[in-house]
């Protein structure tokens, strides 16, 4: 009896994690498309500086950060996944949206602040599991970079 | 130079497939996996018990409890009734039986490792004659005599073992009490051939002792008892009571055996605990 109480436990548990998780996971990418529309007028760059073709001024540091938590199922699966290898595709939408999300509150910051362009944008991944063993079961994803208003010159 | 940032394709950094699919198929490939290691291990273990000398049997239940049984006339009977049976089983040098009373109403006997059989005293009670008691008893003893107990308290380790394994290999929260629930399960249970060894054992010695086989009826009524306590039917590892009865009268027929014949009364010790325990 005792027996199946604690099987039954586990399957309520993934249950709950799989419906919940799934309904999170639904919201949060039709949230993050939309927003990725809106935010679109910001441009982001990987260089440091801007190019000799940009004129640019306002100069000012912007920063977002996401801390996305994976449910009872994905680390069910991840954890079958661990025994016979291969992608981690319950991981996959999690970093995804952590870092799409990071940057969007990146862009907004800079969109807040009169920018149209990001420069030198970096993205840093930290496990906040990191000695909490088990316990938590989160990533966090942190984005920033040098906000400017920039303009196109034309090229000469 | 003109300057866009394109919209993120969906789906580029996330594999396609539904996680359900994803699941299934990973708990069906780590089912079998577990399935398999657990059949190899059970088997194995259940073959290598015949090398493990006696004595390192004697010494490991000798640190789970207390080998030396509490004295009492019931427990003096009990033993006598073992010792009579045991000359009628080919029981090895090395291996001694010592009978156990327990003063308690569960319906319930069972062998354990280092020889031991214990009986309760609800299921003495329920027994009419000593005949019926004895084939509880010979059971009992049929389990010892084929090393039943140490290879199941292996199959309980090796049970837990691979849930350990298997939960640190992949990280997962294995709850402590299932692999606890799981590793006793096996532990404390036999199997089903397990179960009609010791039948066919027991039942040569009762004939043996007695000249007839009568008696064993009230045996299988007593494990009818048992399976109706353990619920779910895929979890029984006792055989159908009923198919047990067919199966020794079957046996008893081939052999010859008389179906029934004059029971033998209980010892006095056994019916009338109370007044021995006045005249104390």
């Amino acid at each position: 009896m005792e027996f199946l109480i604690q099987v039954g436990l586990v399957v309520a548990f993934l249950f709950l994690g799989f419906v919940f998780g799934q309904i999170a996971e639904k919201r949060h990418y039709k949230s993050i498309i939309k927003r990725e529309k809106t935010y679109g007028r910001v441009m982001m760059f990987g260089a440091k500086f801007p190019d000799s073709d940009i004129s640019a001024r306002d100069a000012s540091l912007v920063t977002g950060s996401a801390v996305v938590s994976i449910d009872y199922f994905k680390r069910f699966v991840t954890g079958l996944r661990a025994i016979v290898g291969g992608r981690v595709r319950s991981y996959e939408t999690l970093v995804d949206r952590a870092r799409r999300e990071a940057i969007l509150r990146m862009k907004q910051q800079a969109d807040d602040l009169g920018c149209n362009m990001v420069f030198n944008i970096k993205i840093e991944t930290a496990s906040i599991s990191k000695g909490a063993g088990k316990a938590i079961g989160s990533v966090e994803v942190l984005a920033y970079g040098t906000a400017v208003a920039g303009s196109e010159t034309p090229s000469t | 130079m003109k300057y866009t940032n394109p919209e993120i394709k969906q789906d580029v950094n996330v594999s396609k497939g539904h996680p359900l699919a994803e699941f299934l198929r990973l708990l069906a490939g780590v089912a079998i996996l577990i399935t398999v290691a657990g059949i190899v291990l059970a088997v194995s273990i259940g073959w290598a018990v015949q090398f493990v000398p006696m004595s390192f049997e004697n010494e490991l239940a000798g640190r789970f409890s207390q080998s030396t049984p509490a004295d009492s006339p019931q427990r003096d009977a009990l033993q006598d009734l073992a010792d009579r049976l045991i000359v009628h089983m080919d029981l090895p040098d090395d291996m001694k039986i010592t009978a156990h009373y327990v003063d308690g109403d569960t319906v319930n006997a069972f062998a354990t490792i280092g020889g031991h059989v214990v009986f309760f005293k609800g299921l003495i009670e329920s027994m009419k004659d000593e005949n019926s008691l004895a084939m509880v008893m010979a059971h009992e003893i049929g389990h010892i005599e084929h090393r039943h107990p140490i290879a199941s308290l292996g199959r309980g380790i090796a049970v837990m073992l691979t849930i350990l394994a298997i939960g640190g290999a992949s990280g997962t929260q294995v709850p402590e009490g299932l692999v606890n629930q799981l590793g006793l399960f096996s532990t404390m249970t036999f199997s089903r051939s397990q179960e009609r060894e010791a039948d066919t054992t027991a039942l040569q010695a009762v004939q043996q002792l007695y000249g007839h086989v009568g008696g064993s009826s009230s045996f299988f009524r007593y494990a009818a008892a048992l399976s109706e306590r353990n619920p779910p039917e895929i979890l029984s590892t006792h055989p159908d009571p009923g198919n047990r009865v067919r199966k020794i009268r079957d046996e008893a027929t081939v052999a010859g055996w008389a179906l029934d014949g004059p029971r033998t009364p209980l010892a006095d010790a056994l019916t009338k605990p109370a007044l021995n325990a006045d005249s104390q």
